[in-house]
């Protein structure tokens, strides 16, 4: 009777720790959208390094220039990023870089290479 | 001399234009806030002085469909922002969820107001408690993004731009990289 009491509120106590955890977790990840960074859901933590992040290539990776770059110009109105460091981003991650758009196609995968369009330049692993 | 407005007015009459009065100057409040937080981008005044001569979005939706609506406007955008991953791009999808739920008439706008308020007073404290951030980056962190989101609300009830792509594009240009797809 008494083991099964302890058990009891051992089993509560672990639902309310995950519970807590979950959402201490979406309050993280709230925070760190909201300051304008990106979540890594590999890693589990907020990253300022990443110009992006998805399942397919992960975190689309900037050197420290270019976050540094980027913290500078947050609250900046438009221009302050020249599209050259957007171009440099994208193919130094092997992405294609859209010349027309300043479009970066983060899910990008190897089989569409020169298929996206003519606007398009390749990574140089596209051959 | 008498200069009561309301004075051939049945009571009836009288308590909707007492309300309209009230609505029209927590608005204009809603504007004059805004100005005053932004007011490093010329481009605002500019939007202020339209806001104020141009009638507001007339809708079909009623009431209870404008609450809920604004409100899961506001949630789908920000699991939208969740799933898309993309830096610099929290304003625009706060301008986004704020345009869509204030476009769907005067409820929708107060609950995006409401919900925007609450979730920004509650950052306000998450910063200084648990980011460390003094209590005046955490006020700065908290204007801005208030006046994001009462640009949102504004360029949504003006009834001046055809959707939200539109309205918010200066939000979304901080990072061009972001594909049309997902606008």
């Amino acid at each position: 009777m008494h083991y099964s009491k302890i058990i009891k509120i051992g089993i509560l106590l672990t639902i309310l720790c995950l519970g807590c955890r979950k959402c201490f977790v979406f309050l993280e990840q709230n925070s760190c959208l909201d300051s304008g960074n990106v979540w890594d859901y590999k890693e589990n933590r907020c990253r300022d390094d990443c110009l992006m992040w998805n399942k397919i290539n992960g975190c689309i990776k900037m050197t420290d220039e270019q976050v540094q770059l980027f913290e500078k110009c947050r609250n900046k109105p438009v221009g302050c990023i020249s599209d050259d460091v957007f171009k440099r981003i994208c193919l130094q991650n092997r992405l294609p870089f859209n010349l027309k758009t300043v479009e970066c196609d983060a899910e990008f995968t190897i089989d569409k290479c020169h298929k996206l369009g003519p606007d398009w330049i390749y990574p140089k692993n596209c051959k | 001399m008498d200069n009561n407005p309301y004075k051939n007015m049945t009571l009836r009459q009288e308590l909707e234009a007492r309300f309209d009065e009230v609505d029209r100057k927590q608005k204009e409040q809603d504007a004059l806030d805004y100005i005053r937080n932004n007011m490093q981008n010329v481009t605002n005044k500019i939007e202020f002085d339209k806001y104020n001569k141009v009638s507001q979005v007339t809708t079909q939706q009623s009431p209870i469909q404008q609450i809920i609506g604004g409100a899961m406007d506001m949630v789908s955008e920000y699991f939208k922002m969740k799933k898309h991953g993309y830096k610099n791009l929290d304003d625009y999808h706060h301008c986004k969820a704020n345009y869509n739920a204030a476009s769907r008439g005067p409820y929708g706008y107060n609950t995006a107001k409401a919900l925007g308020d609450t979730k920004e007073q509650f950052d306000f404290y998450w910063n200084q408690a648990y980011k460390g951030l003094s209590e005046n980056d955490a006020q700065k962190d908290k204007i801005h993004d208030l006046g994001v989101n009462a640009s949102g609300r504004l360029r949504g009830d003006s009834g001046l731009y055809n959707n939200a792509k539109d309205a918010c594009a200066e939000y979304r240009a901080k990072n061009p990289a972001f594909p049309e797809k997902y606008w």
